[in-house]
């Protein structure tokens, strides 16, 4: 019954991870570095759709997440002069730690409270990022270019100042975490999570650690947030408390919307959708914000439950 | 219906008591359930009996007293702890994944009935879930409709998806409240043959109204009136007491 | 009072679920509909209600057409509808609930009381919150509520669901003294026993089609229509 919808999901999300490698190779630079950014920031909002889409829990936190895997690299290379697979490492391990630790403290919440909380929390580091700007530069931030010493593998020289580099660097995060995320939801876990969202109080009739599995879908969305943070240091080489503030929580959720909640695919298309809404507009007018809100609202209208969404509901009923 | 029921006893409530505010629901209440039996649980309404079976599945605290289970106390374990040692409630009002699919919310039981432990079903064979899920639908006579939307199912069998899902949860204890409430006549007589088919594995606790479902299949029948039970007893004395009938039955 | 349903027509989407649908009650009436789960039997009320609008035929009460009137207004025309479920408002007291009745038709401490006298289990309950009654006490509830808009036609759906025997027979009692204040009553029942003790008449449901229509005491003897409709082995 399953089985031929397996391969088809597989086959669809590895397609879309090959057609973002070809795209590398024919497009012009401008939409590659377009692209590179699109997929930081796709797998921040793959992150933060297994929370809200599957988990049913809406945050205004994750700027924090986003921001520790961002600084925690940041700072390692800035100061003190770590290598980058060393910082990028310890920016997984700091978004856990972080992660962990709101996952105790903000789970025993939910709904309004929950939004209130995380943001709440997130704010806080905002204006810790802010208040030691002696160290983090603030608002300014800092630029860690002529830092980021080149990598060797296998004999391969890696430099992060070059294009292809942060290119396919993006395109691994990003495929790494949109298989993750497909693995999670398409499980056992998923399928708790999703029983979570529709009906808490019977999940745990059915005998299902709720909370348990709140936080461990909180943790897993924190460290994906901070992955991309960390890789926006190492791609962009910028730092600064503007990825801490409330805008940077805002982001994917509207993303996530846009593109369709829920959907595996669906915070890939949203960004991208986003992010080419905004280029375009700003390019005609320094009003552009008027044109991406009119431009989303008739999406939605169209798309209720985001362009994904909207699809799978009408046509593709198979999709994730 | 008469079972040569154990002396074992499965469940037992002592002093086990619940106010809300000013007014006290369940006064102290120590109830005996032996393994093997049907149990009806009969009573007039605002008696105590849903918030009695909701502290013994866990999904309220007590004010005061214990609930032991095969002699452990377990007062202080969640719900869900409780399902994971086979005690398994359905609900009142009909509380099912009314937006997934029918296959969908057996699965959900299905998967958790197949592993024990907190984690265990991270790492389950999705075959095995299929083929245990497409037995408990058939048994329970819902396989045509396992594609379809949960809450667009008649509501005669959203109540029978309710009951398949309690199934795999393998109950010791299985606790039904009102399990017929708002189904017909033959939707109910196929209820009735299901308990009495689960009672050959299962201890029931049956929460019910319908006073001929209860003296057809309750081995023991234990009434309930203002928060303690005033009566308990064989079906038949049960029909025959004079209290029972005055404040109960109304004749 | 009168209402008049004539070939009432509606749709869920593409299914048709009520077929040309005729039903008709008087004063002091009280009819009966049975049937099945699916049968129409809500949807029937819910037209009447204004809640589901029927693409054709008409409703006529105390002749006004109601097809095209929306239900706050039917409300205050007189009709009050209890629904499957106990919809009351939780967070409000059972005397909040209870005035909420009142107010729709201007009904005063006197109407209170009379229907506090009906249930005198929610006199002792007057300030706790609705939704931590008991469900059968939450129906009660219900209907109490309704009686409280002093209605010259009440619409009840499986008013006895939950209910213990006692209060189904008291219920039933309060039901067939509705008789006496010119009260009609169009009940919705799954159960026969219901319609034999109260109604003067029966109309039976299927498949969105009234099939069968009589005195209740002619159903009563009617084994074959019994067994066929509604599925008693009496």
């Amino acid at each position: 019954m399953k089985l031929e919808n397996r391969r088809r999901i597989l086959t669809t999300h590895l397609s879309i991870i090959l057609v973002l490698f070809l795209l590398q190779f024919v497009v012009p630079p401008f939409h590659a570095t377009m692209l590179t950014r699109i997929m930081v920031f796709a797998t921040y909002a793959v992150g933060y759709n297994l929370l809200l889409g599957y988990t049913g829990l809406m945050s205004l936190g994750h700027a924090m997440f986003f921001s520790t895997g961002l600084y925690t690299t940041g700072l390692t290379i800035y100061y003190l002069d770590l290598g980058i697979v060393e910082a990028f490492l310890l920016g997984i391990l700091a978004s856990f730690v972080i992660s962990a630790l709101m996952a105790f403290i903000t789970l025993r919440t939910s709904g309004v409270f929950f939004l209130i909380i995380t943001m709440i929390f997130s704010q806080v580091f905002y204006l810790t990022t802010l208040y030691f700007n002696n160290v983090t530069y603030g608002d300014q931030g800092f630029v860690l270019t002529g830092k980021l010493k080149p990598l060797e593998l296998a004999g391969i020289i890696i430099d992060f100042s070059s294009n292809v580099v942060k290119y396919n660097f993006a395109l691994t995060l990003f495929a790494f975490s949109f298989l993750l995320n497909l693995r999670l939801v398409n499980s056992a876990f998923g399928r708790i999570l999703v029983a979570i969202r529709e009906n808490e109080e019977k999940a745990e009739m059915l005998g299902y650690n709720t909370l348990g599995f709140k936080r461990l879908a909180l943790i897993f969305s924190g460290i994906i947030a901070g992955i991309s943070g960390s890789a926006y240091a190492l791609i962009f080489s910028y730092v600064g408390s503007s990825f801490a503030f409330i805008h940077n929580s805002i982001n994917p959720l509207l993303w996530t919307l846009l593109g369709g909640a829920g959907t595996t695919i669906g915070p890939l298309v949203g960004t991208g959708l986003m992010l080419y809404l905004i280029d375009f507009t700003s390019s005609l007018t320094p009003h552009y914000p008027i044109l991406v809100g009119a431009m989303l609202i008739a999406v939605i209208l169209g798309f209720p439950p985001g362009v994904v969404g909207g699809i799978r509901r009408r046509w593709l009923k198979w999709l994730p | 219906m008469v079972k040569m029921a154990s002396m074992n006893v499965l469940l037992e409530t002592v002093q086990l008591s619940r106010r809300f505010g000013g007014l006290e629901a369940v006064k102290p209440t120590n109830l005996r359930v032996r393994q093997g039996e049907i149990r009806a649980i009969i009573g007039t309404n605002g008696a105590g009996k849903t918030t009695l079976v909701n502290m013994i599945s866990g999904r309220i605290k007590p004010t005061s007293g214990k609930v032991f289970f095969k002699g452990r106390d377990i007062t202080r374990l969640k719900a869900y702890e409780r399902v994971a040692i086979g005690i398994v409630y359905t609900f009142q009002i009909i509380n099912i994944f009314k937006n997934l699919t029918v296959y969908d919310n057996v699965v959900l039981a299905v998967q958790r009935g197949l592993t024990k432990g907190r984690w265990g079903v991270l790492g389950l064979d999705q075959r095995l879930v299929d083929r245990e899920a497409e037995k408990i639908l058939s048994r329970i006579g819902l396989s045509d409709s396992s594609s379809q939307i949960a809450g667009t199912l008649p509501y005669g069998y959203q109540r029978m998806l309710e009951l398949a899902m309690a199934l795999p949860l393998k109950p010791e204890l299985l606790i039904l409240d009102e399990p017929t409430q708002g189904l017909s006549a033959e939707e109910i007589e196929r209820v009735a043959t299901l308990i009495k088919d689960l009672a050959k594995e299962v201890t029931i606790l049956l929460i019910e109204h319908n006073i001929r479902l209860v003296l057809e299949l309750a081995d023991t029948v234990t009434v309930m009136d203002k928060g303690a039970i005033i009566a308990e007893g064989r079906p038949r004395e049960i029909e025959e007491n004079a209290e029972v009938q005055r404040v109960y039955l109304g004749i | 009072m009168t209402l008049s349903l004539k070939k009432i027509n509606c749709f869920y989407g593409k299914a048709h679920v009520l077929k040309d649908v005729s039903l008709h009650l008087q004063r002091g009436e009280i009819l009966c509909l049975l049937g099945r789960n699916g049968a129409g039997k809500t949807t029937t009320l819910k037209a009447i209600m204004g809640l589901v609008t029927p693409k054709s035929g008409s409703i006529m009460f105390n002749g006004r057409e109601l097809t095209k009137t929306p239900p706050h207004i039917i409300a205050k025309l007189g009709i009050a509808y209890v629904p499957q479920g106990r919809r009351i408002f939780q967070t409000f007291t059972v005397e909040e609930n209870l005035k909420m009745g009142l107010l729709v038709r201007g009904g005063g401490q006197e109407t209170l009381e009379h229907v506090l006298n009906l249930f005198p289990v929610l006199r002792e309950r007057l300030k706790q919150r609705a939704g931590t009654l008991s469900g059968g006490e939450q129906q009660m509830l219900a209907i109490a509520r309704a009686l409280c808009t002093n209605p010259q036609l009440l619409l009840l759906d499986e008013p006895t669901e939950g209910l213990m025997p006692a209060l189904v027979l008291k219920l039933l009692d309060i039901i067939k003294s509705l008789k006496q204040q010119n009260i009609g009553v169009l009940l919705v029942e799954q159960r026969v026993e219901a319609a034999f003790r109260v109604a003067d008449r029966v109309a039976l449901i299927e498949g969105g089609s009234i099939r069968y229509e009589s005195t209740s005491d002619e159903l009563a003897s009617n084994v074959d229509v019994l067994l066929k409709y509604v599925g008693v082995k009496k």
